[in-house]
């Protein structure tokens, strides 16, 4: 699902690579945490893996698809088959909760009774089908985390990116976060979620852990 | 057809979300558009006066003085009987006298000294496109109901070459005040697009495509724009109908003619200001969308 070879990725006026000679192989349907202290490249490799970076040199596969090759207009295909979870849930907040999970079933051309039926169904599973018109400015920083889990499964995605997805949340909310997290990779999704939260490890059996620090992985690759 | 209608229903729902760009939008674009639609229905008018003035006789008989009426109607209906001739009119002393107090227009003061009326009758003949018009003088000269015959031809090509130059002169400006338009429409858009970054992060986060982000913007600054041009309209005819009371103006011309203002021009306006929305769209949101820079 997931092969980072080689990869490299600096910024202009900065010394130090965001990351370096990054090797990693990840299977389809594998849960993997990518652990490490803050600035240790954790964002920057997960936005190499929705083509939202490109890397300075290496290789970045996501299913087949070769990222460094992939032009343009064949990005936004690309992020329709990810679903990415922000710590700042990154919703448009003036709009109900149903518009923000449309919006992905929207952008893929998918409306009609097709949309409202399975963006129901999302909202049933994450529990905020009563707060469907609710705006997500409104909510709770757990229930708007909430709202960005489904937005980014109501596509059904084969692979699931999280960047700190329990940041900003009590433990509680993170605890539900988590769970719907699981139960996407239950689903058949591959889970790859970025955090530098110890607690966070032992809620996922198995799961695959992968250690970075200043721009290397240092186990788990 | 669906997609198209997709956008469409984005546009309205962003327009719907921002009041207050809409009134910002709308406000500077009205302004924008009554200038230049005081300029085009000026520009419009005028080029109809000229048009009327450039298509005026092309050949003048002087009557001899004291020569009665039915003789000047007689010669109308032979003349106005040849092929080469579109139309034929009479214009019998107090009309002639009429006519050059309108065109002196405030210096008909000049005219108060008159003892009787020193200008003649004249049948005044309007050719056909293509018809030789010496040839018709030249065969009217020495009959004994013409005093005199005049032709048109050496001023009219004076002012033809006025009317281009003023045309082309016009036109520029007009381009001028045109572009302005698309420049305002731009910036308006790409202060909508700085306004709305939230969103369309997340736009670009899910995965749309750069049409479905771009198209809802050029639609949103074609409507914003035809509306601000009814509004325009609006105001440019207000304000005419204000200022235009009927008075005449050198070279036959009247200031409630030039100020008249048409649906047509309306029209016109609305055309131009949704080429400018859509022009000045395509531009701002291609300047301010940069797909790798936003997730």
């Amino acid at each position: 699902m997931i092969l980072l070879s080689r990869v490299a990725k600096r910024y202009p006026g900065r010394q130090a690579p965001a990351l370096e000679r990054v090797d990693l192989h990840v299977p389809p349907g594998q849960f993997v945490y990518l652990t490490g202290p803050s600035g240790a490249g954790k964002t920057t490799l997960l936005r190499l893996l929705f083509a939202a970076e490109a890397p300075s040199s290496g290789t970045v596969k996501v299913g087949g698809a070769d990222l460094g090759r992939l032009r343009q207009s064949q990005i936004p295909v690309l992020r329709r088959k990810v679903g990415v979870i922000f710590q700042d849930f990154k919703l448009i907040q003036g709009r109900s909760v149903f518009e923000n999970v449309a919006l992905a079933l929207r952008v893929a051309g998918i409306n009609g009774r097709q949309l409202p039926s399975r963006v129901e169904e999302m909202l049933r599973r994450v529990g905020l089908w009563e707060q469907a018109r609710t705006l997500a400015g409104d909510l709770s920083g757990g229930e708007q985390q909430r709202v960005a889990v489904a937005r980014a499964l109501v596509g059904r995605p084969p692979l699931l990116l999280a960047d700190e997805p329990t940041g900003n949340l009590d433990p509680e909310s993170a605890r539900e976060v988590m769970r719907l997290i699981l139960e996407a990779h239950g689903r058949g999704a591959t889970v790859l979620v970025a955090t530098h939260d110890p607690a966070l490890l032992g809620l996922v059996q198995g799961a695959r852990v992968v250690r970075l620090k200043a721009g290397r992985l240092e186990d788990g690759a | 057809m669906r997609a198209g209608h997709g956008a469409w229903r984005r546009a309205w729902q962003q327009m719907r979300e921002d009041p207050w760009l809409q009134g910002v939008a709308l406000t500077s674009l009205t302004v924008a558009l009554a200038i230049l639609g005081a300029y085009l229905n000026l520009y419009l008018n005028l080029q109809q006066a000229a048009q009327r003035a450039s298509l005026g006789p092309g050949l003048i008989l002087a009557l001899p003085d004291q020569a009665p009426p039915v003789q000047a109607q007689a010669l109308a209906q032979e003349l106005g009987a040849l092929t080469a001739v579109e139309r034929v009119a009479v214009v019998d002393q107090a009309q002639a006298l009429e006519r050059l107090r309108q065109q002196l227009g405030a210096d008909q003061d000049l005219l108060t000294g008159l003892e009787g009326n020193p200008l003649p009758a004249t049948v005044e003949l309007r050719l056909r496109p293509g018809a030789d018009v010496e040839v018709l003088a030249q065969s009217l000269r020495g009959r004994p109901e013409v005093a005199q015959v005049v032709t048109s031809r050496p001023w009219l090509r004076g002012l033809r070459q006025a009317q281009t130059t003023l045309t082309t002169l016009g036109l520029a400006l007009g381009v001028l005040l045109f572009a302005g338009v698309v420049l305002l429409v731009t910036n308006t858009v790409r202060l909508a697009v700085h306004l709305r970054r939230e969103q369309l992060v997340v736009l670009d986060l899910v995965g749309a495509t750069g049409g479905y982000v771009r198209w809802p913007y050029v639609l949103e600054a074609m409507l914003q724009a035809v509306a601000a041009a009814v509004a325009a309209s609006g105001l440019v005819w207000g304000l005419f109908r204000l200022l235009a009371a009927p008075a005449p103006l050198p070279l036959g011309l009247d200031l409630a003619d030039l100020l008249a203002f048409s649906w047509r021009t309306g029209l016109v306006l609305a055309g131009l200001a949704a080429a400018a929305g859509a022009l000045g769209g395509l531009w701002g949101v291609g300047r301010a969308l940069r797909p790798r820079d936003l997730a």
